[in-house]
């Protein structure tokens, strides 16, 4: 009986000790990594790689030199491909690609902007996105953004912008919703609109 | 009736239902968080622990071998708890019965704790809440984001797995209070060495 009992406490003791033990003694010359793997600090590095260089080079949608030794393309600003008027209805469609650098699927659920008249200040309409678009890892899709101008817009540039080709105007309040997360920007974007 | 008294049944299933726990728990966490659509990702058991980060899955070394240790208990504990169940009338049925029944509950109640424990920091360390079930959205503190509004979805929940756990815990118990029905019912206190027990008949004598 009592040797049985003492059996029964050496496998609880070695089943807890063994196992630590043995991690430690493997990592016993760099103790950090038995908590923060290298791995870790390889996706850290290559994501923060990815927004950087997006942010160095916005017009560049991949990084053939990939100066950090990172193994994934940079983000990049969505690069215009095309743009479409609807006087009818009031819109403009625009049409973007973007590139996804990451391992994962992104899912776009959101981009929509506020869209005023540089010059004046005058609120023209509101710039959204009908519908999401799925890019999976690596790949390029199209997003299609919707600018929708109001009567009141329309007079705007008829009467103040009216011997102009193009409209200097501010994109703000702009909400961008990727994968579950949304990000609010508080920084007004400046581009021109052709206007015909 | 003489082969069911010979068995504990609540110890019988506790054990399979330890081993089968084991198995599952290495593919199906008990507790998992996702980040957004997965952008992280948290798949958490005291028998494997899976973190993925935009789409990389990784290892924590340290959780690996207490994740290990605990395969280790509960694979010991279920085996013993199989032995037990089949003989609990032997003189070493209440050792391997007190050995293996706390195992699962041990788990289910340090996994519970140490759950509750961890949102707990995370909520006091960033300000922000991470819910033990459903979903929410937080707001990242904006000196982490500069300046610009950045809410993230989590969605968290206990998964089939761990309700496996609870049943287990709560059979492995049933057996320890089974066990009392199961031996014979003691009626006197045992004779100590060197004296002789009195029964009716040596009374007749």
């Amino acid at each position: 009986m009592q040797l049985l009992g003492l059996i029964l406490i050496l496998i609880n003791v070695g089943a807890v000790v063994g196992p630590i033990a043995g991690v430690v003694i493997v990592y016993q010359g760099n103790l950090q990594e038995m908590i923060v793997p290298p791995e870790v600090e390889n996706i850290v590095k290559d994501t923060i790689n990815v927004i950087s260089m997006s942010q160095s080079n916005p017009s560049n949608p991949s990084n053939p030199e990939n100066p950090g030794g990172s193994t994934i393309a940079s983000f990049a600003m969505p690069q215009y491909v095309s743009s479409s008027y609807d006087v009818a209805a009031r819109t403009v469609t625009a049409v973007f690609n973007l590139t996804n650098p990451l391992n994962i699927t992104l899912t776009v659920n959101v981009v929509s902007a506020d869209v005023k008249c540089h010059t004046h200040g005058f609120m023209l309409g509101h710039a959204t996105m009908p519908k999401q678009v799925e890019i999976t890892p690596a790949k390029t899709a199209e997003l299609i953004v919707v600018f929708a101008w109001t009567e009141a817009a329309q007079e705007h540039i008829l009467n103040s912008h009216t011997s102009e080709a193009t409209i200097n105007v501010d994109l703000v309040n702009i909400s961008v919703s990727v994968s579950g997360i949304t990000l609010d920007v508080p920084e007004t974007y400046n581009v021109d609109i052709p206007l015909y | 009736m003489l082969l069911q008294a010979r068995i504990n049944w609540f110890g019988l299933a506790g054990g399979i239902a330890t081993i089968l726990l084991i198995a599952v728990s290495m593919f199906v966490p008990w507790w998992q968080l996702t980040v957004g659509d997965s952008i992280v990702a948290a798949g958490v058991s005291p028998i494997y622990t899976n973190f993925s980060l935009i789409g990389n899955s990784f290892t924590v070394p340290l959780l690996f071998a207490i994740n290990l240790s605990c395969i280790l208990l509960s694979l010991a504990g279920g085996i013993v708890m199989l032995i037990y169940s089949l003989r609990p009338t032997r003189p070493y049925a209440k050792s391997l019965l007190g050995f293996s029944y706390k195992t699962p509950l041990l788990f289910v109640v340090v996994f519970v704790i140490g759950l509750i424990a961890l949102t707990s920091i995370i909520q006091a360390m960033f300000s922000f809440n991470v819910p033990l079930f459903g979903t929410t959205e937080v707001n990242l503190p904006s000196n982490a984001t500069e300046g610009m509004n950045v809410s993230v979805l989590l969605s968290a929940g206990f998964v089939w797995p761990f309700y496996l756990a609870v049943a287990s815990a709560v059979l492995c118990l049933g057996a320890r209070l089974y066990h009392k029905r199961i031996l014979p019912p003691i009626t006197g206190a045992a004779p100590s060495p060197g004296t002789v027990a009195s029964t009716p008949a040596s009374a007749a004598t």
